[in-house]
């Protein structure tokens, strides 16, 4: 048994695209951690005579149509979209997990009701469902939280639903049953962290999700309002000087890009490593 | 051995080596050597991590996870001259495979694409390595399925794997792999997922094939009487290296190496009753089964699967399957009724879809669809699952795994239920310093020590045992088998023991009982069911038992 164990989870050298992944989240997460303290200046601070500044080494991402620093408002505001996208993915996560515990679980006519409207939630792009929640809630940052969020919980139910499905069929749950274990210790207690390996991939997909999710919403002025920043808020504003000021697009843009790639390369791999080690 | 005689296959100091992180190779088998001669039929016995298949899979190439020949060399006959298969590209691997060496596999089920007819599949053969006609192939492929022991071949060219049961499918894996005539034919635990009736006939079928075609077999597996029944020689492997090899007649009859004995004793448990059938039958009924039928649905209704949930014995005595209308049900154990008595080994013998397993699963409390009574002694009984893997919580310690049952009925403090189960990991041989690790840092006896650890650990008098040995290697499934016999004495349990091998029932049980198609057909003292059965279906078990 040893050796086709050790089989298993060879070949094992430098997982490349897995540490380029961890760097470039942790560079950015460090990024956002140092806005939180300290930025070179008030990312709220105007000055006509500063307008449209192209990047010099007192500005090194420039500044934009009203004279701010363009650096200063990417710390300030990817922090904004961080803790958005943060948020949102726990309350996917959570309430997902809750409703898929119990559709994947019991299943019968509670988990075909949920699981049909969970069809007609997926049904609809999320920008639009998105709107639609906006539009009744009223914009801003706290509220856009919720509306993702709550557009976040199919795809988790989904995940979680069909890992229960897999889980509750093994020996170990019918051996935890009968040694007396209640259904929800069974749940939460025994099958719980052996879905751990799938959530984490899908958490890492859906920080991604939330995050473009964000920067759309805001883009399209329906998330942080101004003078607040956030990566969408910023490019949406960008976009009008676009021919004379690329500067001012171009550092949140690569925020967002260098963000999502880092998450990628990271539930890429967990995605990878968790077939590797699933199958028997 | 004849000098001159030419080998058609031959393995010189092959090792094989896996890349290991950071730290270069992990050789798995080392200096590997043998021979099988045209016409031979040559068996390799080793226990599983002996490196038996790996050295096969490496001579034609079939390794994954990188594994490689690292040293020795693996010369095939190919015509007239001989040529060397670890050094071909993949290529020309690709047209000796196949044609002159053909593989089957252990689960026929896997082996086979579940997305293409079986016929299609067996026709693929003739795609790849001849330019027959379509209307030819058909034909041949034909021929070649009633061959293989099928009948109504034309219906079955156009059937899907899922749609065969293992030994049809396994009978197709060797029309696939004979349809070429090939040279040599090498078999990886061919019957080891059928049961002994339809492996019997396999072998048969392998050794037909043998003869008639002069096929050599180079036939793997665990089991030293599937090998004595098809070979004439065989070797010995254990820990990567071959340990003994020569004639069949010889090497188990007169085995030199320790190892060989060991494999031996373990596999002839004939000669080494563990329990004999004196039982003191102390007359108190532990379980008592009347009138007991357990049922599927056939087609999963959905609007019933909600009652899985709450299917605790209440339920079940209750008899939930009243409220069920009748013809989405489908009968697997059909009234059976029996007594088991404090003290004693019981055991149920049947192949897979007899429904023991199913009467196991109910007496447990698992199935809620049942009918008839069950009267058990004590509350809950426990079980042991065949699988180790699937039965332990891999996210869980050994030590948290076997503290649960104490903490679910609340029995102790903290520091009570830990000395406990460190008490009990001693006395399943395992020993405290198991109590923080995980299952998967365990092999399957060990962790078939720590299923057995978890169901004792209530005290309960009655346990039920599916299939505990079946996973696990012959010389540790003796070591479980012993163990059960000694904690069985220890706490004076009584088990209800599931297998379909007539070996390990009659080293272990006072009693048995012959399950067929649902109901028991025989029953009685477990030495007159074996010395003097009056059933066709036990003796047709009994002689299929090899």
């Amino acid at each position: 048994m040893k050796s086709t164990e050790k089989k298993r989870r060879q070949p094992n050298t430098v997982n490349w695209s897995l540490a380029v992944g961890i760097a470039l989240v942790s560079a950015v997460l460090l990024f956002v951690f140092v806005g939180l303290f300290y930025t070179p200046y008030d990312p709220m601070e105007m000055s006509m005579a500063l307008k449209n500044k192209p990047p010099s080494l007192s500005h090194p991402f420039g500044t934009d149509y009203m004279g701010r620093d363009v650096l200063s408002r990417v710390m300030d505001g990817a922090g904004t979209t961080f803790l958005i996208g943060v948020v949102t993915v726990v309350i996917g996560l959570v309430l997902g997990t809750l409703v898929g515990a119990f559709t994947g679980y019991y299943g019968g006519l509670a988990d075909e009701i949920l699981m049909r409207l969970n069809d007609t939630l997926t049904s609809f792009p999320s920008i639009l469902l998105a709107l639609v929640f906006v539009s009744v809630i009223g914009t801003g940052k706290y509220n856009i939280i919720i509306a993702l969020g709550v557009i976040f919980i199919p795809s988790f139910a989904r995940v979680v639903r069909s890992e229960y499905i897999v889980q509750k069929e093994l020996d170990y749950v019918s051996n935890a049953r009968l040694l007396g274990a209640g259904n929800l210790r069974i749940m939460f207690v025994h099958i719980l962290p052996n879905t751990a390996p799938i959530l984490l991939s899908s958490v890492t997909i859906g920080l991604n999700n939330a995050i473009l999710a964000e920067a759309g919403m805001s883009y399209l002025s329906l998330g942080v309002q101004p003078p607040d920043p956030s990566l969408g808020r910023m490019l949406s504003e960008a976009q009008g000087y676009f021919m004379s000021a690329p500067w001012v697009a171009l550092a949140p843009g690569m925020m967002i890009v260098l963000t999502v790639l880092g998450f990628s390369m990271i539930s890429e791999n967990i995605g990878r490593r968790e077939r590797d080690f699933g199958g028997k | 051995m004849v000098e001159n005689e030419r080998h058609l296959l031959e393995l010189c100091g092959v090792s094989v080596g896996f890349p290991e992180k950071r730290r270069g190779l992990k050789l798995v088998t080392q200096g590997v050597s043998l021979h099988v001669n045209p016409g031979e039929a040559v068996g390799i016995v080793g226990e599983s991590g002996s490196g038996k298949s790996v050295s096969m899979l490496a001579s034609v190439g079939l390794l994954s996870g990188g594994g490689r020949i690292v040293e020795g060399s693996v010369r095939f006959l190919h015509g007239e001259k001989y040529i060397e298969l670890n050094t071909l590209g993949q290529k020309e691997l690709n047209e000796v495979r196949g044609d002159e060496i053909s593989m089957i596999f252990q689960e026929p089920m896997t082996s086979l694409n579940p997305l293409m007819s079986v016929g299609h599949q067996v026709e693929e053969m003739l795609v790849l390595h001849t330019d027959c006609e379509a209307g030819e192939r058909r034909e041949k492929v034909l021929a070649m399925l009633k061959e293989a022991g099928l009948s109504d071949v034309e219906a079955l060219y156009g059937k899907y794997p899922h749609q065969l049961s293992g030994g049809m499918r396994q009978r197709v894996m060797i029309a696939m792999a004979m349809i070429l005539r090939p040279k040599l034919l090498i078999a990886d635990e061919p019957t080891t997922a059928l049961d002994v009736t339809v492996q019997a006939k396999i072998l048969k079928l392998l050794k037909k094939f043998q003869t008639e075609y002069g096929t050599a077999i180079l036939l793997i597996s665990h089991d030293l009487g599937v090998i004595k029944s098809v070979c004439s020689r065989a070797v010995v492997m254990c820990g990567g290296r071959v340990v003994e090899q020569g004639g069949v007649e010889n090497l188990f009859g007169q085995p030199k190496e320790d190892y060989t004995k060991k494999l031996l004793a373990a596999a002839l448990g004939k000669e080494n009753v563990l329990r004999q059938a004196h039982t003191q039958n102390s007359g108190e009924v532990v379980v008592r089964v009347t009138d007991y039928s357990v049922f599927y649905e056939e087609k999963a209704q959905k609007t019933k699967r909600g009652a899985e949930g709450d299917c605790d014995m209440a339920a079940k005595k209750s008899g939930l399957s009243a409220l069920l209308c009748k013809k989405t049900r489908r009968e697997v154990v059909k009234h059976v009724s029996f007594e088991l008595y404090a003290g004693e080994i019981v055991g149920i013998v049947g192949e897979s879809g007899c429904g023991k397993s199913t009467l196991a699963k109910a007496l447990a409390g698992l199935n809620p669809l049942t009918g008839g009574t069950a009267f058990i002694s004590c509350s809950q009984p426990q079980m042991v699952f065949q699988d180790p893997y699937g039965s332990l919580n891999p996210t869980k310690t050994i030590g948290w795994l076997l503290t649960e049952p104490l903490r679910l009925h609340h029995v102790g403090t903290k520091e009570e239920q830990r000395r406990a189960a460190c008490e009990m990991l001693d006395k399943v041989g395992l020993g405290a310093e198991y109590y923080s690790r995980y299952p998967g840092t365990l092999s399957g006896g060990q962790r078939q020590r720590v299923a057995i650890a978890m169901a004792i650990m209530l005290r309960r008098r009655f346990i039920l045992l599916d299939e505990p040995v079946s996973a696990l290697d012959v010389t540790v499934q003796e070591q479980i088998l012993v163990l059960l016999v000694k904690l069985q004495k220890e706490f004076g349990l009584t088990y209800l023991f599931i297998s379909h091998d007539m070996n390990v029932i009659h080293r272990i049980c006072d009693r048995v009982f012959v399950m067929y198609g649902g109901e028991i057909v025989e029953s009685g003292e477990a030495l007159q069911i074996f010395d003097n059965p009056k059933h066709p279906y036990t003796k047709k078990l009994l002689g299929a038992r090899v």
